[in-house]
């Protein structure tokens, strides 16, 4: 059973990096026009994490 | 969707209208270029510029033609065909180097492209040395774009080997 399971998980972590490979070669190939839409979105997508990591801590520094 | 060849095809034009000697696409853009997206906020471009030497009015030239154009300035970026562009000038040789021998590449039928070689910007991004240079380093590395012969010519050549040597453990 251990070894079934152990055989499953590594044709799991197989299977995902294969497809990790595979979209980066895909996002590799795109037209340089698209590339960059997507690293804008990407920028954007960073900063509203940041914004929503942050801004409970300033909301809490604020309360005190 | 804006269409960076026609942000590009201005930059070439600023070159035929003598505002700016040359330049190169660089930074993350030329990452982006060469691999895979990565987030930024801004076209990178280095220019040469054709200055009077003088560092506080060498950029002039580029605000003037740009807003003459009607291009609005927004922080430190130009809006050029609905894309920001960041100019940045080449203090060093390394830099200068990197414009000189730029590669060239068509966009579409009509606009030709000048981007860093990947030697060079790997070379630039070493020197930099910043926590997200040395990340992409690793990308280039990854996608393995970059001639290691020709690499190891220009770390030589601006004494960047032995940096190189402390640091390759961060680029796997």
């Amino acid at each position: 059973m251990k070894k079934e399971q152990l055989i499953s998980t590594e044709q799991l972590n197989d299977h995902l990096k294969s497809q990790k490979k595979s979209f980066r070669e895909h996002q590799r190939n795109l037209p340089f026009g698209e590339k960059m839409e997507i690293a804008f979105s990407l920028a954007k997508r960073d900063k509203t994490i940041q914004q929503a990591v942050l801004l409970p801590k300033t909301n809490k520094e604020k309360s005190f | 969707m804006a269409d960076i060849a026609k942000t590009i095809s201005v930059i070439n034009k600023m070159v035929v209208d003598e505002i700016i000697e040359n330049y190169a696409l660089g930074d993350a853009t030329a990452v982006i270029f060469y691999t895979e997206p990565i987030a930024t906020e801004d076209i990178n471009i280095f220019v040469h510029l054709n200055a009077d030497g003088n560092p506080l009015t060498e950029f002039q030239p580029i605000f003037d033609y740009l807003k003459d154009k009607n291009y609005k300035m927004q922080g430190e970026h130009f809006y050029v065909e609905g894309f920001p562009v960041q100019f940045l000038p080449t203090g060093t040789d390394l830099l200068n180097e990197a414009i000189e021998e730029a590669n060239e590449f068509q966009l579409t039928k009509e606009v030709i492209v000048r981007v860093v070689t990947s030697e060079h910007l790997v070379a630039i991004m070493l020197n930099t040395g910043r926590l997200k240079d040395y990340l992409r380093i690793g990308v280039f590395l990854q996608h393995e774009v970059v001639n290691l012969d020709d690499l190891q010519t220009i770390l030589s050549k601006y004494n960047l080997t032995e940096k190189w040597q402390e640091n390759i453990n961060k680029f796997q």
